[in-house]
């Protein structure tokens, strides 16, 4: 890919580190991700249990919503990103 | 037509995401009273441009803390306000620039091209964006997204302002004035790249960059190499006006940079939608 400006033999140097950085990075990125992923379900499944033990396996759940960041995906439709 | 513009440049301690707005907002104050129709941020504002274990806290979606800031500020003073942090989506990070327009849109750009540790903790983005505005339309670009030529390529004749905001390292020593042996004339590039944009391009641009000390490390090699580093953000925030008038570029240390700016064959604004072309851009209305 080709640079704006001229950075000279820097530019070798520089593509080298981004290939590095990409393939080191990468995998680890993903790897963050996915255990965010599994924390954050295993926290709502925990949740989720913990209302259960409390009323009895018979008893109806109700749960509140978990506190996750991202607010997007439940916003209601009217507010809901639009991709275009 | 005729705009104020401001670039914001400012020092943000990591993950002290509280003081950094303020600080932010101070300079977006001074900026309003300047009567700035439009005002950047730099890269990460919020948190910090630095390598920190986990960025998963300090992400935030649309609601979050920083935009809903924002973009209040922005219908307050009718003031389009960009500024950069790091977004969250489902289970992925994303270095981001969100535009909040005096109407309540925000619309949100990802950085497409990453480097150094930002592979480690972000996603990268897929697409260029453009937003139709009041002041015609803007594409957005962050930091090292600015040395690629597709990014400008794909921009070209299709925006009539172009706003960067950026976190880019000076390269050299802290306290004194001695540059990389290798990397030191990079430093200088902040203010160059955005000033050769604006000739090739025909277009105003403007680049908020952060200054102050860099407190990040290269992964894997932790702390003390980069202590050895010793580096500080380049700064030299710049605005410039296309061909009209030479660019105006700021000092060292954190300052508000000021500058009137023509945008070029202003047609108005065609909708209020991102537009070309097909990006993953937000459109909330009042949602702050």
């Amino acid at each position: 890919m080709a640079f704006y400006v001229a950075v000279g033999p820097r530019g070798l140097l520089f593509r080298v580190g981004l290939i590095l950085t990409g393939v080191l990075g990468t995998p680890t990125y993903w790897w963050a991700s996915r255990r965010r992923h599994l924390r954050e379900r295993a926290a709502r499944r925990h949740q989720v249990l913990s209302a259960v033990m409390e009323r009895g396996r018979a008893g109806r759940v109700e749960v509140a919503a978990p506190e996750v960041k991202d607010s997007r995906s439940d916003r209601p439709p009217s507010r809901r990103a639009l991709c275009i | 037509l005729k705009i104020t513009t401001a670039a914001l440049q400012m020092a943000s301690e990591p993950l002290q995401v509280a003081s950094n707005l303020e600080r932010a907002d101070a300079l977006l104050s001074e900026a309003h009273r300047a009567g700035a129709a439009l005002a950047l941020l730099p890269e990460l504002f919020n948190t910090g441009y630095a390598l920190v274990p986990d960025f998963t806290p300090y992400a935030e979606g649309i609601d979050g803390s920083t935009l809903r800031h924002l973009s209040r500020r922005s219908r307050q003073w009718r003031m389009g306000i960009a500024g950069g942090f790091v977004e969250r989506e489902g289970r992925h990070l994303y270095d981001a620039l969100a535009l909040c327009l005096p109407t309540g849109a925000v619309h949100i750009y990802r950085k497409r091209h990453l480097v150094f540790w930002e592979p480690f903790r972000f996603r990268r983005g897929r697409s260029p964006l453009v937003v139709s505005s009041p002041w015609g339309r803007i594409g957005l670009a962050i930091c090292a997204d600015m040395i690629r030529c597709p990014v400008w390529n794909a921009y070209r004749g299709r925006i009539d302002l172009a706003v960067i905001a950026a976190a880019w390292p000076d390269f050299a020593c802290r306290d004194g004035n001695c540059g990389h042996w290798l990397f030191g004339g990079l430093g200088t590039l902040s203010a160059e790249i955005p000033a050769k944009i604006a000739r090739d391009l025909d277009v105003p641009v403007i680049f908020a960059n952060q200054c102050g000390a860099t407190r990040t490390t290269i992964p894997l090699l932790g702390l003390a190499l980069v202590q050895a580093i010793d580096d500080r953000f380049a700064g030299r925030s710049s605005i410039c006006d296309g061909r009209n008038k030479p660019a105006v570029i700021a000092e060292a240390g954190p300052r508000l940079l000021l500058s009137d700016v023509i945008v070029p064959d202003f047609r108005g604004p065609r909708s209020w939608h991102s537009t070309w072309p097909s990006v993953p851009a937000v459109f909330c209305s009042g949602s702050a």
